[in-house]
């Protein structure tokens, strides 16, 4: 499945990058498995996304918690926790 | 969208719900539509998103008119000076559009589900806001001012908590500033349940 991963706030300006397309050969992914490939990659991936730091997860524009499963082509987002109104 | 009619035209009976939910991102809010004129009178639910300053007195005076209002309650939070940095002179407002405006109508529906509202808007900023004006606008209007102030409390808190925007101020000196979420803002949600 292929999955749009979009970054907003302090998260895009750390990872260096707004948007990306992800190609997951499996039929599910679990979202905290998606963020702990990510944060792998390099360093920068990895102090961005790192485990411990307070990160929303939207999947659809729909807010998740870090044990949901994505099974289809979706748009993720990884952002801060958010500071509006 | 906005409901808007004139006087005559108002249906007792009209349906609470928009049919199609408010277009992401309008660069021109609803006020400079041909609709809005001199006795125009707004009712129903509207979210909207906007680069254009807010026109708080435009929004509020349609919503007055309705003559099955009687209270009228809104909230406007305003860029101050002192937030996390001193010396601020604006606020740059960042938002994940098309997950903003669901949020935000997802926002509304749950205010409407738990009171009887004839009226509640959510107007909210982004790109720069100066010191001194609107970031965001709620409009709550209804029969009677309980309904009205606890709806209106209700949608800033829920916004404060859920709404994907992100803040930066601005100081005199030109630094820029992320402005970090406030764990009471999570707190101010646990009291409705």
């Amino acid at each position: 499945m292929e999955l749009t991963v979009r970054y907003f706030a302090s998260v895009r300006e750390q990872v260096g990058l707004t948007s990306e397309v992800i190609h997951v050969d499996s039929e599910e992914l679990a979202i905290d498995s998606l963020r702990t490939t990510l944060a792998s990659r390099d360093a920068r991936m990895a102090q961005a996304l790192q485990a411990g730091r307070p990160i929303c997860i939207a999947v659809n524009h729909e807010m998740v918690g870090s044990g949901f499963v994505v099974r289809e082509n979706s748009e993720v987002a990884f952002f801060p926790p958010v500071t509006g109104g | 969208m906005t409901a808007s009619f004139e006087r005559e035209g108002i249906q007792p009976d009209r349906q609470r719900y928009p049919e199609a939910r408010q277009d992401a991102d309008e660069a021109s809010p609803a006020i400079s539509s041909p609709a809005i004129s001199r006795g125009t009178i707004a009712a129903g639910f509207e979210v909207r998103v906007q680069e254009a300053p807010i026109d708080v007195q435009a929004e509020i005076v349609p919503v007055m008119r309705n003559p099955r209002v009687g209270a009228v309650v809104n909230f406007i939070g305003v860029v101050r000076e002192s937030g996390d940095f001193d010396d601020v002179v604006a606020l740059e407002l960042e938002h994940y559009p098309g997950m903003t405006e669901q949020a935000l109508w997802s926002i509304v529906e749950e205010a409407v589900a738990r009171w009887q509202l004839d009226t509640a808007r959510i107007v909210h900023r982004t790109g720069r806001v100066e010191l001194g004006q609107p970031v965001v606008l709620v409009l709550v209007a209804a029969q009677h001012r309980g309904a009205a102030f606890d709806a209106c409390e209700f949608l800033m808190d829920f916004l404060k908590a859920h709404a994907p925007f992100w803040k930066k101020e601005i100081r005199r000196d030109g630094e820029r500033r992320r402005v970090d979420a406030k764990t009471h803002d999570e707190q101010s949600m646990l009291r409705w349940g």
